[in-house]
């Protein structure tokens, strides 16, 4: 095709920015989603019974708001509530990735949380029984008997959400962060490439999606997910 | 949040609309019935294919579904919003392009809920029609497909909401939902970014919170059913 190449010299780099902004992004909101996820599993599993519904007011408050209208409420609504020299402090650090980051790790930890609860009740009572009636303590069931087995069966929504993480995280261009589909639209101004530019998109997004699924895929083989059980 | 409501009401719910092209919850809403609507019976068909026993129908279809899993409904969107007028050789109302990205996207997640569905049947339902002497479409649509429809009613509606919260996208396309409409409210109004925010999400959590409601009482009738009938 006559006309600009998009990977050539000037842009080159411009996509490498974009692709290691939307892997810093994926991560540091996938240990956001998953740190909270745990904790929000914890309170929804427990005896007292404010926990457990304060945990369930959390997950509602999360998953029933887009993630986008999340992202828009951390970057445009709540730096209002803060005193000026703490946001621009926050300005001069990338506040876009930090708050999107914060935004997509917090709606995606119901999600997480969600999948752990989910995988924890699965666990039948009768291990528990079993494993009281062998004489085990509360710490020793929890740890070898019920964790590892609410964690395998939590596994396939699990990889599931985190291929979700990654992808919401093309909502952040909205608030300016530079990732990969921010990219995009920028070497689409430049070059009107369109075709080119979508279909490289494409390619990045499907491709590590794939990969990640394949990863989790790799880990229930080697963890023995019974798929049947779901 | 209150006073913002009052003040913009008409816009936030209807956008423009005696005046102009629907817009707001209204669009939101309309949209996602629609979509919802045409994902159905083509995710119906994906899934369908998906079990094809022919090599030929079932590649294809399998690698439509795995390209729409790994690719963000936003580059899905942008793409649609900046090609589709390449190919047709003219303006499309961005609500259209909106609607047509997410049928195709909700058809492959769509298509996979089917498919689980009808894994999920016992396979003595397969085997008993074949014995009857039904062939393969009398299977499928007098066995098959009424009970895995059934089953997976709950699962459907999730999708809807699912549907209306991606909606919310059409704020980058600038289609006129609700997302995009308390953007335009927020500009005008200039100094109540908290109010307006915390309004739209408020709009957006009420809806999906009934609906939510719904889902759990559809579940419970359906589990229900299950009882029964293994008894």
């Amino acid at each position: 095709m006559i006309g600009f190449d998009i990977f050539g010299p000037p842009f080159s780099e411009i996509w490498l920015l974009g692709a290691a902004y939307t892997v810093g992004l994926t991560t540091v909101s996938w240990l956001i989603a998953v740190v909270m996820g745990i904790a929000i599993a914890l309170l929804r599993v427990s005896h007292r019974r404010w926990l457990g519904f304060f945990g369930s007011v959390y997950v509602s408050y999360q998953q029933n708001i887009p993630v986008l209208v999340h992202i828009m409420v951390w970057y445009f609504a709540f730096p209002t509530l803060l005193p000026d020299p703490v946001n621009s402090w926050i300005n001069d650090h990338h506040g876009g990735f930090i708050f999107s980051a914060i935004a997509i790790g917090l709606c995606l930890s119901a999600y997480v949380a969600e999948d752990l609860r989910s995988g924890f009740r699965a666990v039948s009572v009768g291990q528990t029984e079993a494993a009281q009636s062998l004489g085990l303590g509360y710490v020793t069931i929890a740890k070898d008997i019920i964790v590892p087995q609410a964690f395998r069966n939590a596994l396939p929504s699990f990889v599931n959400h985190s291929v979700l993480l990654f992808k919401n995280t093309s909502l952040a261009m909205v608030v300016g962060v530079t990732e990969f589909t921010y990219t995009v639209t920028y070497v689409r101004t430049a070059t009107f490439q369109i075709m080119d530019v979508y279909i490289a998109a494409a390619v990045f997004y499907v491709a590590i999606s794939l990969m990640i699924m394949a990863a989790g895929a790799i880990l229930e083989r080697r963890l023995n997910v019974s798929r049947g059980m779901r | 949040m209150i006073e913002v409501f009052l003040n913009n009401w008409h816009y936030l719910l209807f956008g423009l609309f005696p005046n102009g092209p629907l817009g707001g919850l209204a669009l939101t809403i309309v949209l996602s019935l629609i979509g919802i609507g045409l994902a159905f019976p083509l995710g119906v068909l994906i899934a369908i294919c998906c079990l094809a026993k022919w090599k030929v129908i079932q590649w294809p279809t399998v690698m439509f579904v795995y390209f729409m899993r790994g690719i963000p409904t936003l580059v899905l969107i942008l793409f649609a919003y900046f090609v589709a007028p390449l190919l047709v050789g003219g303006r499309i109302d961005p609500a259209i392009t909106l609607l047509a990205a997410l049928v195709l996207y909700q058809a492959a997640y769509m298509a996979e809920i089917v498919r689980a569905g009808i894994v999920a049947l016992p396979k003595g339902q397969v085997e008993a029609a074949q014995s009857l002497g039904l062939g393969y479409w009398n299977t499928l649509f007098s066995i098959v497909l009424p009970q895995a429809l059934y089953d997976m009613l709950p699962s459907l509606l999730t999708q809807f909401i699912s549907t209306i919260k991606e909606t919310s996208l059409g704020y980058v396309i600038s289609a006129q939902e609700l997302t995009y409409v308390a953007n335009q409210v927020n500009t005008i109004l200039l100094i109540k970014p908290l109010e307006v925010f915390a309004l739209l999400g408020l709009m957006y959590y009420v809806i999906c919170f009934l609906l939510t409601r719904v889902v759990k009482l559809v579940e419970g009738k359906v589990g229900s059913a299950h009882q029964t009938y293994f008894i």
